[in-house]
């Protein structure tokens, strides 16, 4: 169909005055797989909420099966048969798959809720489309894979043709990408078109028919993906060329750092979190954790960062017992946290940049004055930061708050690792941050490493995990379920087996983990 | 393999970042200036149609009520005595409220704050020039800090909604203060005065024949020591902190606890040194048998100013100025002094009301971005012919 989605001319000007799509031209085809890739900052979040009715365009068409529209909010563009997936799912936790699916469509017998309705219309939405979940179960007790599905089913059931998906695999495991990708090319096969939004270059390259780059905003055309390489695509991203493989030596691991012996932590409902978990983190090694988000990642980050509470077990940093001290002695003895969830933790959304990247050092000698802050100190740094960790923005006096996800991440990270460091818990430090500056930062880690750091890394990538770490141990329903002493030989696919469960290594094998 | 163009390259990365260096923080100013201004336009026009609608003659309402201060200097001083406790309070809010913490409990530190400077004259330090109003700001500064500590502590120790706390806290100052007022410093001589304050106690007036007295210079250090202490120190940086994202706070090593407690001490201390001012410059006898209201009007004033002290002296200044107005217009032209009241509140509806003219302030933005586009288009045009002729 000619027409089918064209996005003409777009500009978009942010409220900060930053140009975030200049002239930007879209279209998409029925029933393909769109990729759209970009550096951090790039735009392509926004062009994405323009056409979601989130955000409106300064300038600009968009025209959806040869009609111009004007989508004003997000419901004008669900009439249109627009339905998107966010990164952070909004779903009741409380509440089971059918009830979530048919939140604000509900069906009613008089004026009641409809329950067996509801569950018998998910049914039929799941079996058209070939998904395999229950609609009686409850969101808290599914996985992260089986929550996306059900966000892309509530696009689906409110009559979504065009599906915008922005980085959906970032929180996935291979196996669950894999199932992903099948039922996109089913959904391709029905007709939809999916608009795509990854940093994972292999991904594009294996699931789009074409893709469309965006680099500072503005277009640098659509290609068929047969015709590019993945080089090709980070080359016209960046508009330079990208090295794509980080060299690592081999690590020379010294004294413990982190220890931690036979923990055991409780949720608030008193069920065990953490079960017997027991290792150790040496200066000069990375220890990677490898697990499916919710086996207990959470809480063990939790206890030694310093936000746990309660349990049994010992936990120590440089041999001193972590519960006996607070955030800002742990950060004394040379705690560094990446935090998994940027925006809960990481920043404060509406202080600037300079101020959140100087937060945890606003007591150093260095930037006080007697009296007051030395502030030419502060800026000549956190320029400095800016620069180094390539923040996309408009100066260090724009809210963080107004940075694109990655952007936001790069500060949290360049923050982190300016500190002074002994260990540094890198909780999915490289989510939703692109190729280029991904590398530059798996470079740090690595280089801090060689420092004599201890590297504690937890990441759903597992491409991340597999490349950086020394050490690698699988998680599963709050305990160790795999150690790996070295990590060169293993594949992916072995360890999908560990992270869901279906295979578990002795006691022996996993008592390797914790070195006396 | 794709190459790119040499038009491509020569728009490496770098220029165009320093390019894409938008900045449109003038836009922003222009725009704050338009909204504040539409919304004194607006509250300034509602009151002007009351006016001619209530006054008898109308025409001297109307004159009063805009240039008061500048029609008698017993106008222009009580302009100023507005503006002294205004600062102090507005400055205790800025404050409490970076910090995040909802503590009304100013009612109460300004009032006993007050009181104990009165106390302070007229029984303890009574005649030694200079020692005796200090003595007398700084009990009511500590008093006015206890004040407003209480709630914060039931709110750290104990989880007690603070909001709530203070509220109650206000009235058991009034009624603490009543108390001591009737049964123990009364003169008996009088109805609700208590017996006088010695005059070594007292700020000294500056002018002749007006009632301007040191304590503005006490609310100006005041005002300059909150702006300093927000927004140039560690400490003020972690208030802002806290009072930003207290998850984030902690996770940096601050001690949110601790700093939430703390704002509101300093709050209370700078609200009860307030009274004390207001009470030493302004009155011979303790006579206050209600809360102050200064407290509340401190709110207002944080939200005038946006919760920065540095804009307090303005803020501060427009309120007083209204305020001697419809104080003068009522005694002159007949016309209700709560006039005034509706002005303000109309403003802060305006000036909170994030949507307000946020149409225009798009267009603003989106025009000044458009401009830059062009001439960046200029630039990179020129930049392509220089390539093409090397
Ligand atoms: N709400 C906002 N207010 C102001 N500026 C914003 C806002 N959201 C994004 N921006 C700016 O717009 C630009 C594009 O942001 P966008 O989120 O579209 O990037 P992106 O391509 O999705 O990047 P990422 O890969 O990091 O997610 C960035 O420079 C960002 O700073
Ligand atoms: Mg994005």
């Amino acid at each position: 169909m000619k027409d089918f989605l064209v996005m003409e001319n777009i500009t978009k000007v942010y409220d900060n005055g930053v140009m975030a799509n200049d002239n930007v031209c879209f279209s998409a085809e029925k029933g393909e797989i769109h990729a759209i890739c970009g550096e951090n900052g790039a735009g392509k979040s926004t062009l994405m909420k323009l056409l979601f009715g989130v955000e409106q365009p300064n300038q600009g068409r968009i025209i959806i099966r040869g009609e111009e529209v004007k989508l004003t909010s997000p419901l004008k563009a669900i009439e249109m048969g627009i339905g998107m997936v966010y990164q952070h799912f909004v779903l009741v936790p409380s509440l089971t798959i059918a009830e979530n699916v048919m939140l604000g469509i509900e069906p009613k017998k008089g004026i009641l809720f409809d329950k067996d309705k509801a569950v018998e219309l998910t049914r039929a939405i799941c079996e058209k489309y070939n998904f395999d979940i229950d609609p009686l179960a409850k969101i808290e007790d599914i996985s992260v894979g089986v929550k996306q599905k059900v966000e892309i089913i509530k696009a689906l059931i409110r009559g979504a043709e065009i599906l915008i998906l922005d980085e959906p695999t970032a929180v996935l495991t291979p196996q669950e990408t894999k199932e992903l990708f099948e039922q996109l090319k089913l959904l391709r096969e029905a007709g939809h078109t999916i608009i795509f939004i990854s940093h994972k270059l292999n991904e594009v390259k294996y699931l789009c028919d074409r893709v469309t780059i965006i680099r500072h905003g503005r277009t640098m055309g659509t290609h068929n993906v047969a015709d590019v390489t993945e080089a090709d695509i980070s080359r016209l991203m960046v508009g330079a060329d990208v090295e794509l493989t980080i060299s690592k030596t081999e690590a020379k691991p010294k004294d413990a750092v982190l220890r931690v012996k036979n923990l055991v932590t409780y949720n608030e409902l008193g069920k065990k979190t953490l079960n017997g978990v027991s290792f150790t983190v040496r200066e000069g090694e990375i220890l990677g954790i490898a697990g499916v988000e919710g086996n207990g990642q959470r809480a063990l980050i939790n206890m030694i960062t310093g936000f746990g509470e309660g349990g049994s077990g010992e936990v120590s940093i440089n041999g001193k017992d972590i519960r006996s001290l607070n955030i800002k002695q742990l950060r004394q003895e040379g705690l560094v946290h990446v935090p998994e969830d940027r925006n809960v933790m990481g920043v404060a959304k509406n202080m600037s940049i300079r101020e959140n990247l100087i937060a945890d050092k606003i007591n150093l000698p260095k930037y006080n004055k007697k009296l007051t802050l030395n502030d030419d100190a502060i800026d000549e740094d956190t320029q400095q930061w800016i620069k180094d960790f390539d923040v996309v923005c408009s100066g260090s006096e724009q809210p963080v708050g107004m940075l694109s996800g990655g952007n936001v991440q790069k500060v949290v990270v360049a923050r982190e690792l300016t500190s002074y460091t002994k260990l540094i818990v890198c909780d999915q430090p490289t989510r939703g941050i692109d190729v280029g500056a991904t590398e530059f930062i798996r470079k740090r880690l690595v280089q801090k490493r060689d420092e004599g750091n201890a590297v504690l890394l937890v990441s759903a990538d597992l491409g991340e995990v597999m490349n950086l770490s020394d050490k690698l141990i699988v998680m599963y329903g709050g305990e160790i379920v795999a150690y790996f002493p070295d990590v060169t030989d293993i594949t992916e696919e072995d360890l999908g087996f560990y992270m869901l469960g279906i295979k578990k290594m002795t006691a022996e094998e996993i008592g390797g983990a914790y070195v006396e | 393999m794709l190459t790119l163009s040499k038009a491509e390259k020569t728009k490496n990365t770098k220029t165009i970042r320093q390019m894409l260096d938008y900045n449109s923080l003038s836009v922003k100013s222009k725009h704050n200036l338009l909204r504040t201004a539409a919304a004194i336009g607006i509250g300034l026009s509602v009151a002007l149609v009351l006016i001619l609608l209530t006054a008898k003659n109308p025409g001297q309402a109307v004159k009063y009520f805009l240039a008061a201060p500048f029609m008698s200097k017993a106008y222009f001083s009580h302009l100023i005595e507005v503006i002294i406790p205004l600062l102090f309070t507005g400055s205790a809010v800025c404050i409490m409220f970076s910090a995040n913490q909802f503590n009304l409990g100013l009612e109460g530190s300004f009032y006993l704050g007050g009181l104990i400077a009165a106390v302070s004259g007229i029984y303890l330090v009574t005649d030694v020039p200079f020692i005796s109003p200090l003595v007398g700001i700084l009990l009511g500064g500590i008093v006015g800090a206890i004040i407003t500590m209480i709630p914060a502590l039931l709110q750290y120790k104990w989880n007690a909604n603070v909001l709530v706390s203070s509220l109650m806290m206000n009235y058991i100052c009034l009624y603490v203060g009543l108390f001591l007022l009737f049964h123990y410093f009364k003169d008996p001589a009088s109805s609700q005065h208590s017996y006088p304050i010695g005059d070594a106690a007292a700020l000294t007036s500056f002018f002749k024949g007006t009632k301007i007295h040191s304590g503005i210079i006490i609310a100006a250090l005041v005002t300059v020591f909150s702006y300093l202490l927000l927004y140039r120190t560690k400490t003020g940086y972690s208030l802002r902190a806290t009072g930003q994202n207290p998850i984030f706070a902690k996770y940096s090593g601050l001690n949110v606890g601790a700093l939430a407690v703390f704002s509101q001490i300093i709050g209370g201390f700078i609200g009860g040194m307030g009274g004390a001012v207001q009470m030493l410059g302004l009155y011979e006898r303790f006579q206050w048998v209600d809360l102050t209201n200064f407290g509340w009007d401190g709110v207002t004033i944080a939200i005038f100013a946006k919760n920065n002290p540095k804009y307090l002296p303005l803020a501060t200044l427009f309120i007083a100025y209204f305020r001697t107005g419809a104080w003068v217009m009522s005694f002159k032209a007949g016309v209700q002094i709560d006039l005034v009241s509706v002005f303000e509140g109309i403003m802060v509806l305006f000036l909170l009301a994030e949507r307000f003219l946020a149409g225009t302030y798009k267009k603003m933005v989106f025009e000044d971005a458009d401009r830059k586009r062009k001439e960046r288009e200029a630039l990179e045009n020129n930049m392509d012919k220089e390539g093409a002729q090397a």
